[in-house]
């Protein structure tokens, strides 16, 4: 059911969002916590953003849950995980585990199959691939998905199991997908939590009306892991699912949950159609802008419900490009990003600037002139990624830069949003899309749960602190990165002596600088205009990952460096520094150079009010400055005065030298990734493998090799709040 | 410079001063012979200046009449290090505004005929987890009792 809206009602609407949303939501500022109040805490790796049967991935829960978290040889062990499959609706039941892959030792160069419908009947490929074409793919075995004995695999469907979908408004046999949410992920989820003890739940990556996509987590009435309790449920996820999704058009109210979507006080629910009880239109010509409105009112919503127990990260933010206010089909610009923060900042923290999908040809899935599935062609923000990074982060003074330069706690994340391994089966260990989490993208946050078990809300609360640090491709597995001032008591070297070793210690350990006087990512150091700051950085190059190659390093090659793709070498860490220059935005119209429509319209990549322009490289480490600390682990510190105004540091790093060609510029920036289109780094070795580009008889790194080539690692900020400046507005 | 134990004179010289000023040696006497040990002194006097500071960081007069008129290190002179301390305790009068450290485990050794001993000390600081590192810094031998004197460096 569509409710349509007039261009007057729905301006009217945007009038009363301004209004509502420029009052911006300010919380007190708070310091650093003194060191002996901060539980003790450990950087936990984790991932937020992959998909199962239950949507458009290639494993069922429970085999994409063993391949991420387990322990065994060839599974990624992250100590928690996140499932979210897409919004909107589905047929297959995904609660159905596979038949052990055959073989099921993950392996190069497995068996070449060209016919599904001739692999033998031991299980590996029946059912639904019987009467196949022949494929034309490389590699298809075993094939993903496959339906297990008795065909009952997680291809099956709902319908061939029995299973009656609820709702209205489908086609027989499709699920929306609050009903698999509620009534199916939630509780296989639980199971394989307990069975694993670790926290593993179920989240929901939202289709967002006037966007494109959201990982959306709400953890209330979830039992999982360590919690034993019998009566965990989903049921406020799903229900945000019903409400806010803009691919879910059931309109029953979910069935016998009678939901209603409305927000206490919103003006907003005067848009709310009668009978789905729900807003359900979205951008169009004749409702423009309608489907950003209902994705605020979704914030708004979790913020009314959930205030400390959700979260809202868009995710892949520069792949749809600019936002579009006639169509669903845009991106997402920085005024949004302001926008949600400022409705709900303990909710609406930060965003996916790292996508998933490393292994593209198009990295990240990024391109120029991708149809997003809808008809309408547009171009990722930035073009491509850049060193597997969308423009909105990678680029140096753009738009995650702009909004820290408002002392925003708006933190940079990543995932590995697993679909499938492109022309590979699951146990290969190459792959034409996709890496599995924990296979190559790791997101390290700090948790603090002193000596409890980790759970699920000690990880959020992680990730809202933005204590959080990103690294691809095994490039470094561990971080201590902290800001100190320096003690004026003290000889300078002796300060630092002991700064570094606290460093070394918490790098070790796994943990984090707990001292008065420092801070470390997400927090906020309180200093007098004029001190002498000490940066202080202690990672672990541990030169080993989960790449399947141990042939050199193409992108190297072309500057005469042997290194091998799956021994890594970190080349040089960059402290990337910029000024606080003003307080956080209101959510308001900005006037110049907006030329898009009448709407928030100067936030794109591009734009004025999506620069930082104080933001600098303020410092690079590398061999030459670095001290190697022992057992891989590499220490740098150097002070730097902290001047007059709040500022924030950031680092980044990289395998790959300044002026490697086409990966970095001459600055050390990431040049884009764009190994589709421009065959440019040859692999010459033998043992590069059969499935990258080629073109007259020479193969070019693409795909995972590209992926396994090109590896950088970010970090959060850490703010400096100069006394007599701008005080900065973070939240714990 | 070569190691020289502690002599007389320099435990004399302690206890003498530490009851004529505050910013003097407070003294610790070891267990049986009644001896004075002026390296556990020195790291108490610090100590007692440095807590001075964490209490408020107004409280730093104690540290800089610890230091020698001559004091410079890294750049910074004992005026440097005042008006340091002063603008700090204007800025943020209740932040702990950097580490704060204690020192214990002190070795005056390597006297110099100008009275100039390295002070061989273990620093520490335990606000939640405890960390330490050994330095060794200069101290002068005067007659108002040991001060830190620096290492006379630039930066």
């Amino acid at each position: 059911m569509i409710h349509s809206f007039s261009l007057r009602s729905t301006t009217k609407a945007v009038l009363v969002l301004i209004s509502a949303t420029a009052l911006v939501h300010t919380v007190s500022t708070q310091a650093a916590d003194k060191a002996k109040n901060k539980k003790a805490g450990t950087y936990v790796t984790g991932d937020f953003h992959n998909h199962s049967t239950c949507s458009d991935g290639s494993l069922s829960l429970q085999k994409l849950v063993e391949k991420s978290t387990d322990s065994k040889n060839g599974r990624y062990n992250l100590d928690w995980y996140i499932q979210t499959d897409h919004g909107g609706s589905g047929t297959r039941n995904c609660t159905i585990i596979e038949d052990p892959f055959e073989p099921n030792t993950p392996a190069l160069n497995l068996t070449t199959v060209t016919n599904l419908s001739s692999i033998s009947a031991s299980g590996v490929v029946s059912g639904a691939f019987t009467g196949q074409a022949p494929s034309t793919s490389v590699n298809p075995y075993p094939s993903a998905g496959q339906p297990a004995t008795g065909n009952k695999g997680p291809n099956q469907t709902w319908t061939a199991l029995s299973v009656t979908p609820k709702g209205t408004g489908q086609s027989a046999g499709v699920m929306w997908r609050w009903q698999n949410i509620k009534e199916y992920q939630y509780k296989t989820l639980e199971t394989e939590s307990r069975n694993r003890k670790k926290p593993i739940w179920v989240g929901n990556e939202i289709n967002p009306a006037g966007h494109e996509h959201v990982q959306v987590t709400v953890l209330d009435g979830q039992a999982t892991w360590p919690s034993m309790a019998t009566n965990g449920n989903a049921d406020l996820l799903a229900q945000h699912e019903y409400c806010f999704d803009r691919n879910d058009r059931d309109p029953s109210r979910g069935a016998e949950n009678n939901w209603d979507c409305s927000v206490t006080g919103s003006a907003n629910n005067s848009l709310i159609d009668a009978t789905a009880k729900k807003i359900t239109g979205g951008n169009s010509a004749s409702t423009p802008n309608l489907g950003h409105i209902k994705s605020a009112e979704g914030v708004k919503w979790l913020k009314e419900k959930a205030l400390n127990t959700s979260f809202y990260i868009p995710a892949h933010i520069e792949r749809a490009g600019k936002y579009m206010i006639e169509n669903n089909s845009g991106g997402t610009d920085i005024e949004h990003f302001r926008e949600y923060n400022n409705i709900a900042p303990t909710i609406a923290f930060g965003f996916e600037s790292m996508p998933g999908h490393q292994a593209s040809d198009q990295r990240g899935e990024y391109s120029v002139q991708r149809n997003n599935g809808t008809g309408n062609i547009g171009s990722a923000a930035g073009g491509r990624t850049y060193g597997g990074t969308g423009g909105y982060a990678a680029i140096v003074g753009g738009v995650w830069d702009a909004l820290l330069g408002e002392g925003r706690n708006w933190w940079f994340f990543a995932s590995s949003d697993w679909h499938n391994r492109g022309i590979f089966g699951p146990e290969q260990l190459e792959s034409t899309l996709d890496f599995y989490p924990g296979e190559y993208t790791n997101m390290s946050v700090m948790s603090r749960k002193g000596s409890d078990n980790l759970t699920a809300q000690t990880v959020l609360d992680g990730l809202r602190s933005g204590n959080v640090w990103v690294a691809n491709g095994g490039l470094i597995d561990r971080m201590s990165f902290v800001v100190c001032r320096y003690n004026p008591t003290m000889p300078r070297a002796a300060f630092q002596a002991l700064i570094e070793k606290a460093s070394l210690n918490a790098a070790q350990s796994g943990k984090e600088v707990r001292i008065d006087g420092c801070a470390t990512m997400g927090e906020k150091l309180k200093a007098r205009a004029g001190t002498d700051l000490l940066v202080t950085v202690v990672v672990r190059n541990p030169k080993a990952n989960y790449s399947p190659y141990s042939f050199p390093n193409p992108s190297l090659a072309q500057i005469n460096i042997t290194q091998a793709l799956n021994k890594p070498v970190l080349d040089h860490v960059d402290v990337i520094w910029g000024q606080v220059t003003q307080a956080p935005l209101a959510t308001q119209a900005v006037t110049s150079p907006c030329v898009k429509s009448t709407y928030f319209s100067c936030g794109d990549l591009t734009s004025a009010a999506a620069k930082n322009t104080t933001t600098i490289m303020a410092k690079r480490f590398n061999s030459a400055n670095w001290k190697d600390s022992g057992s891989n682990y590499i220490t740098m510190s150097y002070k730097v005065s902290a001047g007059s105004k709040s500022q924030y540091f950031r680092l980044r790093g990289t395998n790959l030298p300044v002026s490697t060609p086409n990966e970095t510029d001459a600055d050390g920036n990431p040049l884009t990734d764009d190994t589709s289109v421009a065959y440019k780094i040859p692999c010459r070795d033998a043992a590069c493998p059969p499935h990258l580009n080629n073109t007259a008889g020479v193969k070019y790194s693409s795909y995972d090799v590209a992926g396994w080539a090109d590896l950088w690692f970010y970090s959060n900020p850490v703010f400096v709040e100069i006394q007599s400046d701008l005080k900065l507005a973070l939240i714990k | 410079m070569k190691e020289t134990p502690m002599n007389v004179k320099f435990f004399r010289k302690a206890g003498l001063f530490a009851s004529t000023s505050s910013l003097a040696l407070v003294v610790a006497c070891g267990g049986g012979g009644g001896s004075v040990n002026p390296s556990q002194a020195v790291t108490e006097t610090l100590n007692a200046a440095l807590a001075a500071i964490a209490v408020s960081p107004a409280n730093y007069t104690s540290f800089i009449n610890f230091l020698d008129a001559n004091y410079k290190q890294d750049g910074l002179t004992s005026a440097d290090l005042s008006a340091m301390l002063a603008a700090d305790a204007a800025a943020l009068p209740s932040e702990a505004s950097f580490p704060s450290v204690s020192y214990s485990d002190a070795i005056i050794s390597g006297c110099n005929s100008s009275s100039v001993c390295d002070l061989t000390v273990t620093i520490t600081n335990n606000d939640a987890d405890t960390v330490s590192t050994s330095v060794t810094l200069k101290v002068k031998d005067s007659v108002t009792g040991y001060k830190l004197i620096g290492d006379g460096s630039s930066s």
